[in-house]
């Protein structure tokens, strides 16, 4: 939220208001259901079962004494196991984000329920596909969830399953409303929370549970509040906090040096979790398990919907990131120039401040791909709309930004200004599709126009009304050049309880709020996405979301929200951004330089210095914050962030390669250490430092005043400081210079190959045509391997099989760069390798190096510098083949 | 002006001509000079190769220093005669001046400006950075160096050859007809920018060089009775004012802009005032004045103490002029680039 001077008068805030946000005690569910640290009640037994729907669904009936009867659902799917858990009689019906009209919205119905082989013996009842088991306790219902027998998760293992009874209301029972400071909630269902617990047996470490600001590693709760999932705005948010921001994935991946696995508590309901690390001793989960074992125990729950959880078996992290990608979607593939910087401020006030940053990037010799504008280019916020003062001519000016292959974004926000004059207001208001009251009127909210409307975007009518709006016609004066921003999609109400939406307000269907939270900034990004696709079919959408949930990751990127121009806030960005990457998001970024204040020049070049080595990579700064384009503070500061920015230019192509791979599989570009190492133990804590694919390592500078960094290189690899010619390999831990003109300590790792752009032009597009540098760094035997990938960089054709993905691999002696087994048949008509750099050859040169490509050969020179062989023009085309032998 | 196209093997070939209409005339003397040349250069080409060994493209320079030992041929050439291929190399992007820097020495190479570094001729321009300074490509994107635009005497950052944008008004600077793909196309037209294939619209820069020469011509002269304006000041009192008190004058006038919302009222080193005329008074920008040479080509008058009201916390309204050369003292534009800080840009003969 960007609360301005003229809301909050001139009192400066210097932290969140905790009162305006719900502790668990707060909040009457989490109060009353909040078990965790209790012994479960009396167990549910296993009263009654079948399987239905083809023998892919195992139904359970489960009964105790004085509680309403269950229905358990248990079934297989290619990429995991689902348990799914209401009454058996629900009074009136539970809303379930697939239990939608279009059921399409979660992908799950393209991943069906496996044909069950069914196995009922000795007190137990088992399911198998394939290798996965659910095993079900018939006296307790505690179920085992394990793959090629070994035993990984087990739900409701201290049988705290729980489902409050939906019943008529009855005055007496002081649960059935709620107030929280001056805003009521009636909740005419009265208590409906769902809870349960799920163990990983021989855990040790949980990740995951985006969006917060504590530590990667997910934290014991017990002495403290439990994480808190639900989209909030929360006004300049606070580091170490386990409170509810902008987005939630209930998502949590568990790894070991065995294994990694997951679970997915699908609901969008408010959800708490509780975590908990068990010694050996006190271990209490598995008929199975011979000896004890750690255990990492969650307990979930949620104020309203069903119990749907999904538990993933990996082994590896990669594969847990496939599979829940497979069922949520899979990352979208941005346009090459969402890679790129962008460049936001609240505001770029006028036509002549845009053309002038525009200016001034290229009289500074700094690259940018895109200029953005916040609300304040609107006619009285008023989104579709331009300030015919401030921007009479939108054309013209974007026209002109886009002359340098730039792009412009602006915001389009969710809020709609009550006004009927105003079109989208008064055609909103026609389709009938904003969010109303409980009684049926519409409702109306504070936000940046004044009093708001808010399309009900778990409408699919709204969704498609929507995405009309951007059509070429519709929208006025945008362009292919320009493209799209969703902020306040939590959704912010400035005068709503924890600034958003009362929770007894109605949606499509009937849905209250309360059922349907999370799932609101999600169909505002995805109806801005296929809006753009309506306009434009085959150009890539781009549509940054604050607010996110499951599934997210298909729509586009999202950024950390409204962080402060702190060093702890530079800090907090890696296990912000490595939480939401193993948790299947990983086009993600922190405003560099922090939004709120004003950074001292050696924070933001820092900032900026980070900022390139993460994915979404924009600038971003509120109303009330000095100008900070990288060329405000002069020398050096300037040429700092110019080399800071500049770097993220060259490696576009490895950003290429990692976003492409993002997308076809669900692994995250910026990963942690033990993702690449998942053995090492050491590397469990690490958020000081991370890894770029497989390939690069990044150590920055997160401290005042500091010019060294310890930097720890994991699995005894050696690594090559990308650069640095006359620095021996590392290896294990060492202290690496990052003086005041040195850049970020980013480290190659030995083995490895990527692809660079070393000829920086002020846009990426203006580097289509441009040469790439091969970057190879020998391992122990002197080999490497790695991919590239290439295509039109913005176009869906890829999907019609135009991309090139090459291998490239190098075994001492000779280097083969060709098409791999999943390539197809983009050629590009002008790239082509210019150079070749092979970090640890050895200072002596070679004899000959010979290439041969398309059946002709020629000679090669080539020059030492340290330990670095640098191979001279190799000439041959980037989406060709060729062999390059070196003697 | 040439376009020319790169084959496989490295070697620049020239596929086709459009001649801009004002420059056709030299095009075919230069043309028909190179065809002279090329036939003389290439004998004695062969005859030095057969006479030396290939170099290594890093080899030092074996002279010990930036003199040139030049090839016989190219003795006592003149700037404008030598031809803009030799031997095979393109020598486009370089200044008249420096082309005789850019011709092989009597062993087929060329020294690097900076003198620390031989390259084979072949390299100069051959789409490869292969000096340290970068000299050796001032024709293409493959350096971090410069490319010469002749007709606008100026030098483009090397990133904007061949990108598919025009930066010289000639268009030379895309002599290899690059365009983007059809994904990746610009817009047709852009304030100020041009994209491939370029028109030459060289006589437009003209016009507006020539405006713009004339102005700050002028200005200067205005200038005087600015200066003379300042004499009656003692040297401390001056001090302010520039270098010779010539923004002194502006300290006893008052301007006036109209934008959209507000009436502006800048009386430079007293005080500004923005006016939405609903108020009877008009809010105070700044006041006072301290004048800002640290940058010579743009001087600034700095305001502070404006009213703080509504303002971030803690800091009060500022007003920074930034004056530019004009030939009578006039507001060109007001803007608000941060939060109660308020430039004015103000033209004035003062700053000529």
């Amino acid at each position: 939220m960007r609360l301005s001077a003229a809301l909050l008068g001139s009192v400066l805030v210097e932290a969140v208001d905790r009162n305006n946000f719900k502790k668990c005690a707060d909040s009457s569910f989490c109060q009353r259901r909040r078990v965790f640290n209790s012994d479960g009640v009396s167990p549910y037994a296993v009263t009654k079962s079948e399987l239905i729907e083809n023998d892919s669904i195992l139904q359970l009936t489960l009964e105790v004494d004085g509680r309403p009867c269950l229905k358990a659902l248990h079934s297989i799917l290619p990429v995991g196991a689902r348990i799914n858990i209401e009454e058996c009689e629900p009074l009136h019906p539970r809303y379930d984000p697939e239990a939608r009209p279009s059921p399409e919205e979660l992908l799950i119905d393209g991943h069906a329920p496996q044909k069950l082989k069914l196995d009922e013996s000795n007190g137990f009842i088992s399911i198998q596909a394939g290798d996965m088991r659910l095993k079900t306790s018939l006296e307790s219902y505690i179920t085992e969830f394990s793959h090629k027998d070994e035993v990984i998760s087990v739900a409701n293992s201290r049988n705290l399953l729980f489902v409050e009874e939906l019943r008529e209301k009855n005055d007496d029972e002081p649960s059935w409303e709620e107030k929280f400071k001056s805003h009521k909630d009636s909740r005419p269902r009265g208590p409906e929370s769902v809870s349960m617990d799920v163990v990983f047996t021989n855990s040790r470490n949980l990740y995951g549970l985006p969006e917060h600001t504590d530590s990667f590693v997910l934290a014991n709760t017990e002495e403290g509040e439990p994480y808190r999932l639900f989209n909030l705005d929360v006004f300049q948010f606070e580091i170490d906090e386990r409170m509810a921001l902008y987005g939630g994935i209930p998502f949590v991946a568990s790894h070991s040096p065995e294994r990694s696995s997951a679970a997915l508590w699908l609901n969008a309901a408010e959800t708490w979790v509780d975590i908990k690390y068990v010694d050996p001793e006190a271990s209490i989960a598995s008929w199975f398990t011979s000896g004890k074992v750690p255990e990492a125990h969650t307990f979930w729950l949620s104020e309203t919907g069903k119990i749907d959880l999904f538990l993933f078996p990996g082994p590896s992290i990669q594969e847990v990131n496939d599979q829940y990608t497979v069922l949520t979607g899979r990352p979208q593939l941005p346009p090459q120039w969402a890679t790129a910087y962008h460049q936001c401020k609240w505001n770029y006030r006028d036509e002549p401040d845009v053309a002038e940053v525009n200016e001034n990037f290229d009289v500074h010799d700094i690259p940018a791909d895109v200029i953005w504008l916040d609300i304040e280019h609107t006619d009285g916020k008023r989104y579709f709309t331009w300030d015919p003062v401030k921007f009479p001519t939108p054309d013209k000016m974007i026209e002109n930004v886009a002359s340098k292959g730039r792009k412009m974004v602006t915001i389009v926000d969710p809020h709609i200004k009550v006004d009927n004059n105003y079109y989208i207001y008064s055609g909103a208001k026609e389709a009938d599709i904003y969010v109303k009251k409980p009684g049926g009127a519409e409702f109306n909210g504070w936000c940046w126009p004044g009093n708001s409307a808010y399309i009900d975007f778990t409408d699919p009518r709204a969704r498609e009304w929507w995405a009309e709006q951007f059509l070429f016609e519709n929208y006025k004066h945008s362009s292919p050049s320009l493209y799209t921003w969703n902020d306040m999609n939590e959704p912010s109400v400035f005068n709503g309880p924890e600034v958003s939406m009362q929770r007894d307000i109605i949606h499509h269907n009937g849905w209250e709020h309360r059922a349907v939270h999370q799932m609101y900034g999600l169909g505002v990004q995805r109806a801005t996405y296929e809006g753009q696709l309506k306009r434009d079919p085959n150009s890539r959408p781009f549509v940054l979301s604050r607010a996110f949930f499951v599934g997210t990751q298909q729509w586009g990127p999202i950024w950390t929200g409204d962080n402060g121009a702190e060093w702890s806030h530079l800090k907090s960005s890696i296990p912000m951004l490595l939480a939401l990457g193993v948790s299947g998001m990983p086009f993600v970024g922190a405003d560099v330089g922090g939004f709120f204040g004003n950074p001292e020049p050696e924070l933001l070049w820092r900032w900026y210095q980070l900022g390139a080595f993460q994915p979404f990579f924009r600038a971003h700064a509120h109303l009330d914050s000095k100008r900070r384009e990288p060329w405000v503070f002069e020398e050096p500061w300037t040429g700092r962030m110019r080399n800071a920015i500049r770097y993220r230019y060259r490696l576009l192509p490895l950003w290429n390669e990692l976003f492409y791979e993002s997308h076809k599989t669900g692994v995250p570009p910026m990963r942690p250490i033990w993702y690449n190492y998942p053995k090492e133990t050491e590397s469990y804590g690490v958020e000081e430092e991370y890894m770029l694919g497989d390939t690069l390592l990044v150590a920055p500078v997160m401290e005042e005043g500091k010019r060294d960094v310890e930097v720890y290189f994991p699995g005894g690899d050696k690594y090559f400081r990308l650069d640095y010619h006359e620095t021996p390999a590392y290896s294990g831990n060492a202290v690496v210079s990052a003086g005041e003109d040195e850049q970020i300590p980013v480290f190659l790792k030995a083995g490895r190959i990527f692809a660079s752009k070393e000829r920086i032009r002020r846009s990426s597009t203006l580097m289509e045509n441009d040469p790439i540098t091969l970057n190879i760094a020998l391992d122990s035997e002197r080999k490497a391997s790695g991919k590239l990938y290439f295509d039109d960089q913005i176009t869906h054709d890829y999907q019609k099989g135009e991309f090139s993905y090459k291998e490239v691999s190098f075994d001492g002696k000779s280097l083969n760069y060709s098409d791999s087994a999943q390539t197809g048949v983009f050629q590009s008509e002008h790239s082509f390798v210019e150079q070749i750099v092979i970090y640890g050859f050895g200072s002596s040169a070679p004899k000959s190096i010979q290439i041969s490509s398309n059946g002709s050969n020629w000679q090669l020179e080539s020059q030492v510098k340290g330990t670095t062989l640098f191979i001279r023009k190799p000439n041959a085309k980037s989406t060709g083949s060729f062999t390059l032998t070196i003697e | 002006m040439l376009v020319v196209r790169r084959h496989r093997n490295g070697e620049f070939v020239f596929e086709e001509r459009r001649p801009p209409q004002n420059n056709l005339l030299t095009l075919v003397i230069m043309a028909l000079m190179f065809l002279s040349f090329q036939a003389n250069l290439h004998r004695h080409m062969q005859a030095q190769q057969a006479g030396h060994g290939s170099h290594s493209f890093h080899e030092r320079n074996k002279y010990g220093g930036p003199q040139r030992n030049l090839h016989p041929k190219f003795h006592h050439k003149l700037e404008e005669e030598i031809p803009i291929k030799v031997n095979g190399t393109l020598l486009i992007g370089i200044r008249k001046e420096e082309r005789k820097r850019y011709l092989p020495d009597k062993d087929a190479n060329f020294l690097c400006l900076d003198g620390k570094q031989t390259v084979k001729f072949e390299q100069v321009n051959d789409n490869n950075c292969d000096c340290e300074d970068g000299s050796d490509e001032p024709g293409t994107s493959a350096c971090d160096y410069h490319f010469y635009c002749e007709p606008e005497h100026r030098y483009l950052r090397s990133k904007l050859v061949n990108d598919g944008v025009c930066d010289c008004c000639d268009g030379s600077d895309e002599w290899k007809g690059l365009t983007l793909s059809d994904e990746n196309k610009l817009p047709r037209e852009g304030e100020g920018v041009r994209f491939t294939p370029c028109s030459d619209v060289c006589y437009d820069y003209e016009l507006q060089e020539a405006v713009r020469l004339d102005v700050i011509a002028q200005g200067k002269e205005i200038k005087e009775s600015y200066v003379k304006a300042a004499e009656h000041l003692d040297n401390f009192e001056k001090a302010n004012f520039g270098r010779n008190g010539e923004f002194f004058k502006l300290s006893t006038l008052c301007l006036t802009y109209r934008s959209p919302t507000y009436l502006y009222k800048l009386c430079p080193y007293k005080e500004a005032t923005q006016d939405d005329g609903t108020k009877p008074d008009a809010l105070s920008l700044g006041k006072g004045g301290v004048l800002n040479l640290s940058d010579p080509n743009s001087p600034k008058l700095l305001m502070p103490n404006g009213k703080g009201d509504g303002c971030p916390s803690g800091i009060s309204r500022s007003v920074e002029i930034n004056f530019m050369c004009g030939v009578a003292d006039e507001i060109a534009y007001v803007s608000e680039p941060s939060t109660c800080l308020y430039r004015f840009d103000l033209n004035t003969p003062a700053a000529c």
